[in-house]
């Protein structure tokens, strides 16, 4: 299963280097969306995001209590966890046949009308300005959009 | 002086409560404290393992003012009061004092009276720390964390609380214990914990801190050594010798035992050498 790396990450490697495991940013998200987990059996833990089980809602605690910078404080914009795809084929809005108004990702994402916009005021649509918390793959009912790491995150952040 | 064993005693159990406690309140929606002894957050103060922190700085080849900050603050309670991390916070090394107390009580042996070797041990706990900070050039990542026993003290009730999980670090502390108890006496805190390399070495940084100085006229005791005896540490009290001004955590357990006798033991705040 894919997981995200929390707002605020510069890099896989330079988290690995700064997160120290105090533990702090899970116990002070709001969302408790942080599961300290570690990269490699006997390795330290750090924190990951298992958007489909419960999705980051971009408290921006983390990063400010962060005391090493392995997650910066950044705003909610420069999160930068990741980006989300639609899957046109798969989502009720762009169906051929009988179309649903469906606007669960845009309703619950939190930069909603900036990150997810209504296409002529009715089909949504993603945008440049996604950072990838993954509300609306955890909230989309027919698994139409799916959150990928971002691009800054080599060497890792997809998962096992 | 008199009342500082069962305060520390005390301290040391209210850190492990404190510890248990401090997810469980966060559970409840209060975040005004967080974190474990690698760092630990009280509202605006932040506190962290110099050893955690430099590992970071090393990894990542770059500090934060914050993490400076934390770890500054207890390298200098360290220089003023010596390694007390040790002696007065550390849950490992309560949990380890009395696991060896238990049982030395049941020998009835003398430890004052073996070889001394904590200089070596300290050598011995160095190079654990050398060789931790190669692996870090090669890997980043704080993998010294993963020998610290107040880590590990403080990481396993937090993840308990957090996600209903056991670390496998519970195993080690346990495993450590077991052995500590079947030798009779304390071999990590001597021999292994990389994180006291760095308080004890600050520790010696002041020309004058807080130490138990040896008055050599009010001894009394001859060959006998009830001051040795009494360090869990293997420490000898009389020496003032360079391991023991390294070495010693200020626990005052000498102290005690010396009250009974010629009172010859004391803390003081001063210099190294004895009067």
């Amino acid at each position: 299963m894919n997981f995200l790396r929390p707002p605020g990450v510069f890099a896989e490697k330079d988290l690995r280097a700064r997160c120290i495991a105090c533990g702090k940013c899970a116990q002070v998200c709001n969302n408790a969306c942080i599961r300290l987990m570690p990269d490699s059996p006997f390795g330290p833990e750090t924190p990951k995001v298992f958007h489909r089980t419960k999705p980051c809602i971009l408290c921006m605690k983390c990063g400010e209590i962060c005391p090493t910078n392995a997650l910066r404080k950044v705003s909610v914009k420069q999160a930068g966890m990741g980006f989300a795809e639609l899957d046109r084929g798969r989502c009720v809005n762009y169906r051929r046949e009988n179309p649903v108004m469906c606007w669960t990702c845009y309703e619950r994402c939190p930069l909603k009308a900036e990150a997810i916009v209504l296409k002529g005021g009715r089909i949504p649509a993603v945008t440049e300005i996604c950072v990838g918390c993954g509300v609306c793959e955890y909230v989309c009912p027919v698994d139409a959009i799916h959150v990928t790491p971002s691009r800054r995150m080599k060497n890792g952040g997809s998962g096992k | 002086m008199s009342a500082l064993s069962p305060l520390r005693r005390a301290t040391q159990w209210a850190v492990v409560l404190l510890f248990l406690g401090v997810p469980l309140l966060n559970a409840t929606g209060n975040h005004i404290v967080s974190g474990n002894l690698f760092s630990f957050s009280a509202g605006p103060l932040t506190l962290a393992d110099p050893l955690a922190v430099l590992q970071a700085c090393a990894g990542a080849l770059s500090g934060t003012p914050t993490m400076l900050w934390a770890a500054g603050l207890t390298l200098l309670a360290a220089a003023v009061l010596g390694p007390v991390f040790c002696s007065w916070i550390c849950p490992y090394g309560l949990f380890s004092e009395l696991a060896c107390k238990a049982l030395r009580r049941g020998r009835n042996n003398t430890p004052g009276a073996r070889p001394r070797l904590a200089f070596h041990a300290f050598a011995v706990k160095t190079g654990i720390v050398c060789a931790g900070f190669l692996t870090i050039a090669l890997y980043p990542s704080p993998w010294l964390n993963q020998l610290s026993m107040p880590g590990w003290c403080t990481r396993v009730p937090q993840h308990v609380v957090l996600y209903r999980e056991i670390l496998w670090g519970a195993g080690l502390v346990l495993s450590v214990l077991t052995v500590e108890v079947l030798a009779g006496r304390r071999l990590w805190c001597r021999y292994i914990c990389p994180q006291s390399v760095l308080v004890c070495l600050a520790g010696m940084l002041l020309p004058a801190r807080l130490r138990i100085r040896f008055n050599p006229k009010a001894c009394t005791c001859g060959k006998a050594n009830p001051c040795a005896s009494a360090c869990s540490l293997f420490l000898n009290p009389r020496s003032g010798g360079a391991a023991q001004r390294l070495q010693c955590t200020n626990c005052g357990d000498c102290v005690n035992a010396c009250r009974k006798k010629g009172n010859a033991l004391s803390f003081v705040c001063g210099s190294a050498t004895s009067t």
